[in-house]
């Protein structure tokens, strides 16, 4: 089991630092810094301007030194700003620039500063991802009960007009993306187009303070489409398992439908859809970037969209880490869950 | 009786010839008030010389108390000399001032100045500056402020300081500082500007939005809590989050000016997405915006909110750069010209929500326009001039913002120029990249900003040189009127030179200049004085909340 797991944090590292060098390498290619300058100083810059300022900020030294220094191995820059103020990587304003350290990268703990949003990095994702972290929870609390109860209808007699039924909802939930259906459901239950005006079509307060109102169409977008996908895999499994021979042979021990269906069956049912929730961590990271645009709720997937569009070096860097920690840690969750609920599997 | 002089003095003798003018229709409306305004003549007396029906009075006394919320794009502070959008300004004015504000009326108001006079020559401009305001920190505001601000405005060695082509000639070119001995500190509260050569842009420059007026200890800090710590303004800042909000409040201590209403001001960034600032609106979750897209009026118009309006000198222009062959040809430019007639355009492209332009510049909103005549639109001669020019196989391809107004006014043209029978191919370019060529393409479209002055843009945008010149349009002569026309501070007497300045423009053939634009604000009901302001700034102080939502 350690070894397992070494192994496991071992292939996490490795793929973290290959992310974060590809996406650094995208992320500095010439025209994607002159953009970058562009947006930070002036639109209408000249091309002079625009050179003097990448000299000038660090940006002009070879791409595998400058990501040494935001890995921190190798020292950060320093200069001195057009009025010869001194200028560096490692500089802030609230320590004198002789006391300064000379690394200042990942390995130090210093994720670095967001040209975008003017603030440390750190402080960012923290701030944005607990934001993510209530959306994801409840879309979960909302998802899991319902698929799994959905799921489990649908599959305990396959072919039922029951489960067509809920098979046919599924598919039409999995199938619609959250683009349409969030469009939909602001259309229909949140505008005088159509309205009902139940719930607000803007979750930008839901930032301060959450309510059923003001929450409740983005959670329902993000569920409904993951929802049915869950649902789908929990059917077949149930459906797998109904016809085993141990539930043959409860049936014929003269048990009822349902202790069969609730003793027997759910329990071995629910192995398969274990590991399919698990893996809806990931899916919903990428699934918060279209529902957090649309609905105005600034969190982890809004930032990665302002991050990308401003071309926010560090930013992106660190988004791509905690993509990669969040991927590979779900992952190795559901591997040792697995374990846990398939007595059949063992670790080696 | 109506007052009719500000001061105890007589009916000043220039005055009733300006009335009869304006009345006979030989001068505008706009124009008429500012010289009675020179004049010393009361607005009341100026309404009643002139003949126009005061505006109703206001419905409601003002209100104090409540925090407005508004939706605009937060953009991150820097040097406000440094500024590039407007948004940053909105937030920053709440908390320092201009020292001269544009108004809605499209006058001039002196803020943080009492008064300024320009000499005949349009060479020496005196600024008086008001007394009795004061820092929060307990300083006077006074010349050292003001003279300091000025330097600053003056640096062109930084990178991104626009406000110093706008201080003209107060710029050395040489050494890109203030030229040496221009700014002469008289006394504490007045400031003398002695300029080598005669520019009447000045003051409406001071009043465009880069130029903050900041203390006079601010070095360039970007931290906007520490930029802001010092402030002459009505309101402090709270907080200032790119992308995300920010946030001012009414200081506790009384404003130079007199009342605040609003309790604060909170602006919410919803990005550019429509729907979500659409569903905003419905969710209660603002009062205003920033700015409403023509095409959406219809949208907010159904939902009960009010659409404020207001037509400016913001256009777009479809240009030519005569550095990329073939358009160093004239013909295969005016061939252009002729094939787009400028109403289709403005009707495909903006719904017509705006005024036909004449593709010269400038507008009847300045006061100097001359009127030379609309475009003539003639897709045969269009034809003829390409085939003089022996370029009929060439294919125009016209560049483009990815922006729905753009976009659809681009269309508009080049569908234009293929119904005259030219061959033109589309591009469209995302802004994150656009901006990186603006100045460059061969062919585009490029959106320009309304300025007060009608020679002010068209001495930014078409002077040889000078670094918004898109077109690469150079020519002795064409600099020659423009230096003639900004010595001009009359408008009577600069129409002359604006009429050829004008002509020339138009038969250079460098731009497509085919409407102004009118642009919009959106308010729920219970919300005052927030209307629309023809630059896009947000003058709070006159706005309350009448009722909550």
């Amino acid at each position: 089991m350690g070894w397992f797991l070494l192994k496991r944090v071992g292939l996490m590292l490795l793929t973290a630092f290959c992310l974060t060098f590809i996406v650094f390498a995208l992320t500095n290619l010439q025209p994607n810094l002159e953009k970058m300058a562009k947006t930070l100083v002036n639109t209408r810059m000249s091309d002079e301007e625009v050179a003097r300022w990448l000299t000038r900020y660090g940006y002009e030294q070879p791409v595998l030194v400058r990501y040494g220094e935001w890995l921190g191995v190798m020292p950060g820059w320093t200069g001195s700003d057009e009025n010869g103020k001194p200028i560096g990587r490692c500089l802030n304003p609230d320590i004198a620039p002789e006391d300064a350290p000379r690394f200042c990268g990942v390995l130090q703990g210093n994720l670095g500063y967001s040209t975008v949003f003017k603030a440390p990095v750190k402080a960012i994702i923290a701030e944005r991802l607990a934001l993510t972290g209530w959306l994801m929870l409840w879309v979960m609390i909302v998802m899991v009960p319902t698929a799994l109860i959905i799921g489990v209808l649908a599959g305990m007699r396959e072919g039922s007009r029951l489960d067509r039924g809920l098979s046919i909802f599924s598919i039409a939930t999995t199938a619609t993306p959250e683009y349409v259906s969030g469009v939909v459901f602001i259309s229909v239950l949140a505008s005088s187009a159509v309205g009902l005006q139940w719930f607000k079509g803007s979750a930008a307060s839901a930032m301060e303070h959450m309510t059923f109102e003001n929450f409740t169409l983005p959670v329902l977008t993000m569920a409904l489409y993951g929802m049915g996908y869950i649902a789908r895999m929990t059917r077949a499994s149930m459906a797998e398992v109904m016809t085993a021979q141990f539930i043959r042979t409860a049936h014929l021990k003269g048990l009822s439908f349902g202790t069969v269906v609730v003793r027997h069956a759910l329990r071995n049912a629910l192995i398969a859809p274990f590991t399919v929730i698990m893996l809806q961590f990931p899916w919903l990271l990428t699934g918060v970037v279209i529902v957090e645009s649309l609905f105005g709720y600034k969190g982890f997937g809004w930032t990665l969209v302002r991050a990308a569009d401003n071309n926010d070096i560090e930013l992106l860097l660190s988004c791509s880490l905690v993509a990669v920690v969040i991927v590979l840690l779900t992952q190795l969750i559901s591997d040792i869950g697995y374990v846990y609920l398939n007595p059949r599997m063992r670790v080696a | 009786m109506t007052k009719l002089m500000l001061t105890g003095r007589h009916l000043h003798p220039m005055a009733e010839p300006a009335a009869e003018s304006f009345k006979r229709g030989r001068i505008g409306r706009r124009e008429f008030l500012a010289t009675m305004a020179a004049l010393g003549v009361t607005t009341a007396g100026a309404l009643a010389l002139g003949g126009i029906a005061a505006r109703p009075a206001r419905a409601a006394e003002p209100k104090k108390g409540g925090v407005l919320r508004v939706a605009m794009n937060v953009k991150a502070f820097r040097d406000p000399r440094t500024f590039d959008g407007v948004e940053m300004s909105n937030i920053a004015r709440q908390c320092n001032e201009y020292l001269v504000r544009w108004k809605r009326d499209f006058s001039f108001e002196p803020w943080l100045l009492e008064a300024w006079e320009m000499s005949d020559d349009a060479k020496t401009l005196t600024m008086h500056i008001r007394k009795g305001i004061t820092w929060s920190n307990g300083d006077t505001f006074n010349a050292e402020d003001v003279i300091h601000n000025l330097n600053r405005w003056c640096d062109a060695s930084v990178d991104a300081n626009s406000v110093a082509s706008r201080m003209g000639a107060l710029v050395d070119s040489g050494t890109k500082k203030a030229v040496p001995g221009a700014i002469e500190k008289v006394d504490d509260f007045t400031v003398k500007l002695n300029l080598p050569k005669p520019d009447i842009s000045l003051i409406p420059g001071m009043a465009d939005y880069p130029a903050v007026i900041m203390h006079r200890s601010y070095d360039g800090e970007t931290d906007p809590m520490k930029a802001f710590a010092i402030t002459t303004g009505a309101c402090e800042l709270v907080s200032w989050q790119p992308q995300v909000s920010a946030e001012v409040k009414r200081k506790d201590k009384p404003w130079w000016k007199g009342e605040f209403w609003l309790d604060g001001v909170k602006w919410t960034d919803y990005s550019a997405d429509l729907t979500s600032m659409i569903a905003a609106f419905e969710s209660g979750d603002i009062d205003t915006d920033h700015e409403t897209a023509a095409d959406s009026l219809k949208q907010t118009e159904a939902l009960g909110l009010t659409n404020s309006e207001i037509a400016t000198g913001s256009t777009i222009v479809a240009r030519f750069n005569v550095g990329n062959k073939p358009y160093d040809d004239v013909k295969v430019r005016q061939a252009a010209l002729h094939a787009v007639d400028n109403k289709v355009v403005l009707e495909l492209g903006l719904n017509g929500k705006g005024k036909v332009a004449d593709n010269h510049h400038v507008g009847p909103m300045h006061a100097e326009f001359a009127d030379i005549g609309p475009q003539q639109h003639d897709p045969a001669k269009a034809k003829a001039l390409l085939k003089d020019a022996g370029q009929e196989t060439h294919v125009y391809e016209l560049i483009s913002l990815d922006d729905d107004w753009q976009k659809a006014t681009a269309d508009a043209i080049a569908g234009q120029m293929r119904d005259a029978g030219l061959k033109v191919d589309r591009k469209i370019i995302p802004a994150a990249t656009f901006w990186n060529d603006w100045n460059k393409y061969p062919f585009s479209c490029t959106e320009w900003l309304g300025r007060p002055l009608g020679i002010q843009v068209v001495a930014l945008a078409y002077k040889s040189g000078a670094s918004w010149n898109e077109t690469a349009y150079s020519d002795p002569k064409f600099d020659a009127l423009l230096d003639k026309a900004l010595a001009q501070p009359d408008p009577d007497k600069r129409r002359e030179t604006m009429k050829e300045i004008e002509t020339m423009l138009r038969e250079s053939g460098i731009i497509i200049q085919p409407y102004w634009r009118s642009v919009y604000r959106t308010y729920r009901k219970g919300v005052m004085g927030c209307d629309q302001h023809q630059a896009l700034e947000q003058h709070l102080d006159q706005a309350w909340i009448e009722s909550e939502s």
